[in-house]
């Protein structure tokens, strides 16, 4: 999978928020909301192609967390990433 | 560890309106979003419509503004009066019948266009219907009082 490469990830009132940005325009209706963990698998992700195994190690080496709870953690992140279609499919 | 890890929100205003002038800032021309409040009324519906700020130059009379009031902090209302020599600018909300005051300089940014309704109408502010609605409503400010309790009576209805 790889991300789609119209978002920024920023830090807006102290807070990670995705940001659609277009070239020239910002628009705040679609902002998207990332929380620590949230930002952190986005920047591993950002790196260039992911799968949930290389998040999934790429989150225990960071974090003190159960292989399971990661792995619950993992599968969550990209889920919602496909269900607001920020992912460009494997074809 | 993590109940909602994407989700969207809105923030506190000052923090808000400070990221809207870094983004404008950093070069980008238009920055949108949704308007909390009903000052703007009946044009701009509270939470239904969108404004497009660009940075506030060669803001004139007329021109709808984010700025920073001495009354009310951070407004989108439309500039009434630019006093050039004092620095001092009116603004009055279109939905209101007081007026708020800032400096030239508190001018943040100005709205270019408008996204309406559920259809995501843009109307920009060189556009007819926004200039022909302007000149309008400004006009009407006598009777405004009486033209905004009838919009409130229609949008119940509604």
């Amino acid at each position: 999978m790889k991300l789609k490469e119209n978002l920024e990830l920023r830090n807006v009132c102290g807070e990670n928020v995705l940001i659609p940005c277009g070239i020239n325009s910002v628009d705040f209706n679609y902002i998207i909301h990332l929380n620590e963990t949230g930002a952190f698998l986005w920047k591993e992700a950002q790196k260039g192609v992911f799968a949930t195994e290389s998040l999934l190690d790429a989150l225990m080496e960071e974090y003190e967390v159960s292989e399971e709870q990661a792995r619950k953690d993992v599968v969550d992140f990209i889920e919602k990433l496909k269900s607001q279609h920020l992912v460009e499919s494997d074809k | 560890m993590m109940a909602e890890m994407i989700h969207t929100k809105c923030y506190d205003n000052a923090l808000f309106v400070s990221e809207i002038v870094k983004l404008l800032d950093e070069g980008k021309t238009e920055v949108i979003f949704t308007i909390n409040g009903r000052s703007m009324r009946p044009f701009i519906e509270h939470k239904r419509d969108s404004v497009v700020l660009s940075k506030a130059n060669n803001i004139k009379e007329g021109d709808v503004v984010l700025a920073k009031s001495i009354e009310k902090g951070y407004v989108v209302h439309r500039l009434v009066k630019i006093d050039r020599k004092s620095k001092v600018c009116v603004l009055r909300g279109d939905g209101n019948l007081d007026m708020e005051h800032c400096f030239e300089k508190d001018v943040l940014a100005k709205a270019v266009a408008f996204v309406r309704k559920k259809k995501r109408q843009r109307v920009g502010v060189d556009s007819f219907q926004w200039k022909a609605y302007s000149w309008l409503w400004t006009h009407l400010l006598p009777v405004r009082r009486h033209l905004l309790a009838l919009h409130r009576r229609l949008i119940i209805v509604n």
